[in-house]
């Protein structure tokens, strides 16, 4: 079960390589071209010299098994702009979205798992429809509207927290630095806020979806019946139960926020993964495109992983088959 | 009258003025011929004016983020003025382009003009104790040169045939040719001798991580804390320690968290590029507790038509699009009202630029548009391509173009891409018109954007008369010979409706109350080796 798995998730690899390896290709304009717009003290000749240099007049195909080669060895090349080897600049970013990332979903589901139970509880009630409207705030607000409003009111007019930057690792500090907690923790909280917000909306509508489908079973009116205790009727066997969906739809979100969050990376500023790429976008870096593309698809795909194995841990039925 | 002939000081005396007048941008290059030398060694002005071994860090937020800092390994405007603090070029230009001793006290020229010598200051060390003298400028440009660095910058040292170590504290660059725009890449860090030792010790992280022998030692740079540069207390030999303690830069890619930091104190700095962005320029100048700069920029935002197809193989509807756009609405709208109106080719900020094109424009006049149209056979109006690149401003005015020939009954498809796109794709020259920018310092940007080998030039002309005329002008050593082969070409541009110049922007800088000395460049840039900051 897990060696397929493993071979499907290899064979993605190479596939989402090779397409990203051709596409980056087929997009207009490369690495000098990018050059020679900002120096025109460059000649034609300048350029066709560079471009040989940099070995971008070899031919797709050998551009790719050379690539292929070094990946496999665990060389994602060197970035062309910044001539460092790929794998250090994604090292050095990497951890500040994976915590951001973390940070977000923890505030998400610390929002959505109370509201969403609440919501489902109090059905029909002002509690669900004060719930269901803030669902829809969440879900129509642009993450960077949230974001500079947050600036304005909790950096420029309250000055409680800072405008943007990230100053090293937070869980690193709660385990090694306790006291240094705070002053690291701050500058995650409006980048995590923001990315949160349509988080909490999103999570909160499915478990109140998926509460409302449980509540209605019979082992629920059957322990009800019995005389076991409300709260543990519902945290115990409905929010088990209703967990389920959110699980998958977590491990997706999760995916999503490690191959980084460009809008919001860029508005506070942070030194993110999905900045990276954007930026060796449009500087045409084709070594750190494909990296990053490739680094984003092994998280994703490791996540999806994980995720069964959640499924296989909180739902005894997908155990046993 | 041929460079080679001129006496070594008229030389000489021809390159500082050539630096002087052209300073701006660096990216400048390419020979217009003209003359002239002398011994160099004025002082650089504005070191005696504070005192040296001050506090106070110099916190700079800056819109974009250097790619590396290794000097053979970069082109962008950004690393340049980075390493210009951490390594020290042999000449270096005040904040009005003047070209004063840097890491050389004098140099003269000989050999027909095409032997540059410097001798360079005794005791100069780099910041990791290694000397800085004639053997290590010798390998950094031994290691420029070389085909496998593979460096993007080798175009700032010119024609260079090689270098000749003469003694420890000598050493002379042979050229191919005699070299104007030698201070252009000689005054800048790109040129400026690196440490051996760092770079053999450091092998690709030297970019990372470089050693010089400038007013400031390289001390950190990651990606969430920024850059920070501290003084360099051994900076004597050269010139007087800088007064600040440090120096920090800080990448802010968005514009509103850039200035919200500013406000809140985070930064007390804001320079290079648009890291003043245009939109926020009128909030500032009200301010009082901010210091607002500004300068010309020698750029150029134009309309380029395609002239090799129709409908702009006609002059008459080329003329016609000119008279239909009202540039001084443009510059309010798309720049809120900071940028000049550009009336010729060449930006008014350059030596080159004909001031008579003042007179030779087309002024905004719809109606007269209507009838150029119809007169070319287009009364029921037509419609157009134009490709521009994907900066907010130039998508702006791309839509001011779009409303504006909408007027006289023009309909234009815009077409916005990131330049690394536009350069391919507006080559194939399969659109109408471009809106075409450059940031030069050089009037020889004719070469460039006009001759039909041009790499910027979108004409797509075979104009045998503007071609010779663009050569001819890189190869008149005589200014006033040059200046009128100049006039000439512009005048042809507009009088042909070739272009159809837009604005030339401005460039911004803002410090903070405690921020003292702070003077823009003509390139834009702050000097904060003569910053200090009020305690």
């Amino acid at each position: 079960m897990l060696a397929s798995r493993l071979f499907y998730a290899a064979l993605i690899l190479v596939g989402v390589t090779f397409v990203v390896a051709s596409l980056v290709k087929l997009v207009p304009g490369d690495p000098v071209d990018v050059i020679a717009a900002g120096n025109p003290g460059m000649s034609l000749a300048d350029m066709e010299l560079l471009r040989e240099r940099m070995g971008l007049t070899r031919s797709v195909p050998e551009q790719f098994a050379a690539y292929l080669g070094g990946a496999l060895q665990g060389d994602l090349g060197t970035s062309i702009r910044q001539g460092v080897p790929v794998t250090q600049l994604i090292g050095e970013r990497l951890p500040a979205t994976a915590e951001l990332a973390f940070w977000a979903i923890v505030i998400a589901l610390a929002l959505a798992v109370p509201i969403g139970i609440l919501t489902a509880l109090k059905r029909d009630t002002w509690v669900d429809y004060a719930g269901t409207s803030f669902a829809v705030l969440g879900v129509s607000t642009p993450g960077f509207l949230l974001a500079v409003m947050l600036i304005l009111w909790f950096s420029i007019d309250l000055r409680w927290l800072p405008a943007s930057g990230y100053r090293g690792s937070a869980l690193g500090a709660l385990f090694g630095d306790p006291l240094a907690f705070w002053s690291k923790f701050r500058y995650f909280i409006l980048p995590a806020i923001s990315l949160a917000f349509v988080l909490v909306a999103m999570n909160a509508r499915l478990i109140r979806s998926a509460m409302l489908e449980v509540v209605e079973q019979d082992y629920i009116a059957f322990a009800t019946a019995k005389g076991v205790p409300r709260a543990v009727i519902i945290l115990r066997h409905a929010l088990r139960n209703a967990l389920l969906p959110v699980v998958t739809m977590v491990g997706l979100q999760m995916g999503g926020l490690l191959s980084g969050t460009v809008v919001i990376e860029t508005v506070f500023a942070w030194p993110g993964i999905g900045r990276l790429a954007v930026d060796a976008i449009h500087i045409r870096d084709y070594p750190v495109i494909q990296a990053v593309v490739l680094v984003s698809a092994v998280l994703f795909i490791t996540i999806n992983l994980v995720v069964d194995g959640l499924y296989r841990l909180i739902d005894p039925r997908v155990r046993d088959e | 009258m041929n460079l080679s002939d001129l006496s070594p000081q008229d030389f000489d005396a021809l390159t500082r003025d050539h630096a002087r007048r052209h300073a701006l941008s660096r990216r400048g290059f390419m020979g217009a011929g003209l003359s002239l030398a002398v011994l160099a060694g004025i002082g650089l002005p504005g070191t005696a004016a504070f005192a040296a071994g001050g506090s106070g860090v110099l916190r700079v937020g800056r819109a974009e983020e250097p790619d590396t800092l290794d000097p053979h390994k970069t082109s962008l405007s950004v690393s340049s003025d980075t390493m210009d603090l951490i390594l020290e070029p042999m000449a270096r230009r005040d904040a009005d382009g003047n070209v004063g001793p840097g890491l050389a006290e004098s140099w003269e020229f000989s050999n027909g003009n095409r032997t540059l010598t410097f001798k360079l200051k005794p005791g100069v060390m780099f910041h990791d104790g290694t000397p800085c003298d004639a053997a290590a400028v010798a390998w950094t440009v031994e290691r420029h040169m070389a085909p496998e660095t593979a460096s993007v910058s080798t175009f700032f040292i010119g024609p260079l045939e090689r270098v000749e170590v003469i003694d420890p504290q000598t050493i002379a660059y042979h050229y191919k040719e005699p070299f104007v725009p030698v201070w252009v890449g000689m005054c800048l860090g790109y040129t400026a001798p690196i440490s051996r030792a760092a770079v053999e010790a450091k092998g690709d992280q030297f970019g990372r991580a470089p050693v010089g022998a400038g007013p400031f030692k390289f001390v950190s740079w990651s990606p969430d804390r920024g850059m920070r540069l501290e003084r360099n207390e051994n900076y004597g030999p050269v010139a007087m320690p800088p007064s600040l303690e440090a120096v920090e830069f800080i990448h802010y890619p968005e514009d509103t968290t850039r200035l919200a930091a500013f406000d809140t104190g985070e930064i007390n700095a804001i320079y290079h590029g648009a890291s003043v962005p245009v939109d926020a320029i009128r909030r500032l100048r009200n301010n009082p507790d901010v210091t607002l700069m500004e300068r010309p920029a020698q750029m150029m935002r134009a309309i380029v038509f395609n002239i090799s197809k129709a409908p702009f193989d006609n002059p008459l509807v080329r003329k016609a699009v000119a008279h239909a756009i009202d540039a001084e609405s443009m510059i309010a709208f798309a720049m809120d009202g900071n940028a000049v109106v550009a009336t010729s080719n060449i930006a008014s900020s350059l030596s080159g630029y004909n001031p008579a094109t003042k007179d030779m424009g087309y002024a905004y006049d719809p109606e007269k548009a209507k009838a150029l149209l119809a007169e070319a056979g287009h009364a029921s109006g037509l419609s157009v391509s134009l490709i521009t690149n994907d900066t907010a401003a130039i998508r702006r005015a791309a839509e001011i173009i779009q409303a504006q020939l909408g007027e006289v009954g023009i309909e234009v498809k815009v077409q916005s891409m990131p330049i690394a796109q536009w350069v391919p794709e507006t080559l194939r020259g399969e659109q109408d018109m471009v809106i075409s920018t450059y940031t030069y310092s050089d009037a020889d940007v004719v070469y460039t954007t006009l001759h039909s080998t041009g790499a910027l030039n979108r004409l797509f002309h075979k104009d045998a008369d503007l071609d010779a005329w663009v050569s001819e002008q890189r190869a008149t050593s005589d200014e006033a010979a040059r200046q009128a082969i100049l006039d000439k070409i512009q005048e042809y541009v507009l009088t042909e409706a070739l272009w159809k110049p837009l604005f030339e922007p401005l460039n911004f800088a803002i410090v903070a109350a405690e921020v003292e000395n702070a003077e823009l460049t003509t390139g834009g840039q702050l000097l904060p080796q003569h910053i200090s900051i009020k305690s």
